[in-house]
């Protein structure tokens, strides 16, 4: 069985090795003229301190993992992603109706009549605050043929 | 009496900036947008300020955080909505509010408990205004003194005393604050011009925004974890009528010494690092319970319940100005994205601000009384507005936040980079929600670990690689003692809760 803060270590412990290691590869220095890699160094060294402490102590406590929310978390990071796309190959308003659709995958049996009212308000309401209010340069649709 | 003047001089300047036509309408902006937000599930101050600060780039800096200030004093309010509704606190500072003003609301009293919950707030708020005023400009001379190793001592004793008095354990916390600080080690380091952790990308040249940080960390995670645990809220209607929304006389005698006891722990308390205004809220309650005549009445709807805690959080989060203004140096999370909200828009804070930006600092303080004037006279009245939006179901309002929050991101420089950024520090948010690790030390850690590097490079420069400076400094010294004495508290603190727990 999987136990809370052995895991939490573990991965703590695996970023700061990453982290280190990108570390270590840019100049050091000395303390009296530090280099950019120095302080950042010192940093790993502390998270791996961290994730070393917070392992060994999951030995003599620890609790049982808590169930993880993997549907809400695939719905909205495809949102997000499907808007980072979006944005600037098709524009604000395909990017945005994408973005509301895959998010509200998050629950089970999603309404479409929600979803389609939500998109049509969404639309309204970003078009006035940021192109009408704001003047953001955001292109609304862009045609690529 | 000199002093005096000066200081009814200022106020004067304060307001001719804060009472302008477009401010009045951007702090009124601000409190609605925030209070609007702040009653969203999960969402408080902190999601509030980063969700909106995209909209104030186009603004001049005194307009952008006039209207700041205003969403931060409305998502706070909308905050003690929910703790007083729904017992739902929007930030921990609201914890002690639900005690009482829940049990209020179940006795058909919770318009009375609003009432009192935005008065108390207002007259703490109040409070808090004049002890900033006063010590703020004092303070600041102080800090023109500090050199390089002072203000890194004074960063490391803000930031080992923000993460070990919260509820989690203090390794933590203090691993959040380092992560923070790893964060904002991305980009091109200024003193070399050598690009770090960039991956050989050049959209991440100039750092990751704080923007990105604030909604990935905070916003997106927050809202994978809860879309499926808040479905229904309801609410008794009864227990909102207007009608009995006033207090009577006596009751506004009861609460008065409450207040004003309240008031005085918040503004000192606010002022320290690391004890912000939840821990205030929550010393004032146990105070009031102590030298209460009947303490028996706590927890069962007494009105002190409530004017307590809300006047104590709310003269803290003031006061918690002073340090952030005066050193440039954030105390909480939010004070945190204050201060990165003003870098933003090209206000530098620290003792020189007071001096060569007098219509910055005293608009601020001016435009803090009036965005609680404005709860008291605007929001209230539309209390009905906001309780139909609590009722609205979370996960149909969660596709158009999340557009926002895309929005916000695309905005600050155009670039899906940032959009990218967002889902990438939502996985640190993610692991830290999963974990039990607190969020709220990695954005002091982001902010300040810039700040704190170039002060410690600063300060080996000058000692030629001898870190004996930092305790050579008699202030230094005693900063990093007091630092000390938290870490071993908080790890003290830590052991004893555990034992109990077993």
């Amino acid at each position: 069985m999987l136990k809370r803060d052995l895991l939490a270590g573990l991965i703590l412990l695996v970023f700061s090795l990453g982290y280190l290691s990108m570390a270590i590869e840019l100049p050091q220095g000395s303390l009296g003229r530090m280099g950019p890699g120095l302080f950042p160094f010192g940093l790993g060294l502390l998270t791996l301190f961290f994730g070393a402490s917070i392992f060994f102590k999951s030995f003599v406590q620890d609790i049982k993992i808590g169930t993880f929310p993997i549907r809400p978390l695939i719905a909205i990071f495809s949102g997000i992603a499907a808007f980072a796309i979006l944005i600037q190959t098709y524009g604000l308003f395909p990017a945005e109706i994408a973005t509301v659709f895959l998010c509200s995958q998050a629950v089970e049996k999603p309404n479409l009549k929600h979803i389609l009212l939500i998109c049509a308000a969404l639309l309204l309401i970003t078009w006035l605050v940021f192109i009408v209010l704001l003047e953001m340069l955001i292109p609304l649709f862009i045609w690529t043929l | 009496m000199q002093d005096f003047n000066v200081i009814i001089e200022n106020i004067a300047i304060g307001a001719e900036t804060a009472l302008s036509l477009t401010n009045i309408g951007f702090v009124s902006l601000g409190v609605l947008m925030g209070v609007f937000i702040g009653v969203l599930p999960g969402l408080g101050a902190l999601t509030a300020i980063a969700l909106l600060l995209p909209l104030t780039y186009q603004m001049d800096a005194a307009s952008s955080l006039i209207m700041l200030a205003g969403i931060w004093y409305g998502s706070t309010f909308g905050g003690s909505i929910t703790a007083i509704l729904l017992s739902i606190p929007g930030t921990p500072a609201n914890a002690i509010t639900c005690i009482d003003g829940y049990a209020m609301t179940r006795q058909g009293k919770g318009s009375l408990a609003l009432f009192i919950a935005v008065a108390s707030s207002f007259i703490g708020g109040s409070i808090g205004i004049v002890v900033m005023a006063l010590l703020t400009e004092p303070i600041a001379r102080i800090a023109i003194s500090f050199s390089s190793v002072e203000y890194f001592s004074l960063i490391v004793l803000g930031l080992i005393a923000a993460s070990s008095v919260s509820n989690s354990s203090v390794v933590k916390g203090l691993a959040m604050v380092v992560i923070g600080i790893q964060v904002g080690t991305v980009g091109t380091d200024v003193y070399t011009g050598q690009m770090r952790f960039t991956f050989d990308n050049f959209d991440l040249a100039d750092g990751i925004t704080l923007v990105s940080v604030s909604m990935g960390v905070f916003g997106v995670s927050e809202i994978i974890f809860t879309v499926n645990e808040m479905k229904n809220r309801v609410i008794d209607r009864k227990s909102i009528q207007m009608r009995t929304m006033v207090p009577s006389r006596e009751q506004v005698k009861k609460i008065t010494g409450p207040i004003l006891r309240a008031s005085g722990v918040g503004s000192f308390l606010g002022a320290l690092p690391g004890t912000g205004p939840a821990i205030s809220a929550f010393v004032a309650y146990a105070l009031e319970t102590r030298i209460a005549k009947d303490p028996e009445k706590f927890g069962k709807g007494a009105i002190e319940g409530v004017a307590t805690p809300e006047a104590a959080n709310n003269s803290a989060d003031i006061t918690a100005f002073i340090p952030t203004l005066a050193f440039g140096i954030p105390g909480s999370a939010t004070m945190a994205l204050m201060l990165g909200a003003m870098m933003i828009n090209g206000v530098s804070p620290g003792p020189a601000l007071i001096t060569e930006r007098p219509e910055i600092f005293w608009g601020l303080i001016i435009s803090f009384w009036i965005g609680s004037l404005i709860i008291l006279f605007l929001s209230i009245p539309m209390i009905g507005v906001w309780i139909r939006l609590l009722m609205i179901p979370f996960h149909i309002l969660m596709p158009a936040i999340l557009v926002f929050i895309c929005i916000g991101a695309y905005s600050v420089g155009s670039s899906p980079m940032d959009v990218w950024l967002v889902l990438i520090l939502a996985v640190i948010g993610i692991y830290a929600r999963y974990f039990d690790f607190p969020r709220a030390p990695l954005i002091l850690g982001f902010v300040l670990g810039p700040m704190l590097e170039d002060h410690f490079r600063r300060a080996m420069l000058i000692s030629r690689g001898d870190p004996i400076v930092f305790v050579e400094s008699t202030v230094s010294f005693m900063l990093l003692l007091v630092s000390l004495a938290f870490l071993i508290y908080g790890l003290y603190s830590g052991i004893k809760s555990k034992s109990k727990a077993v």
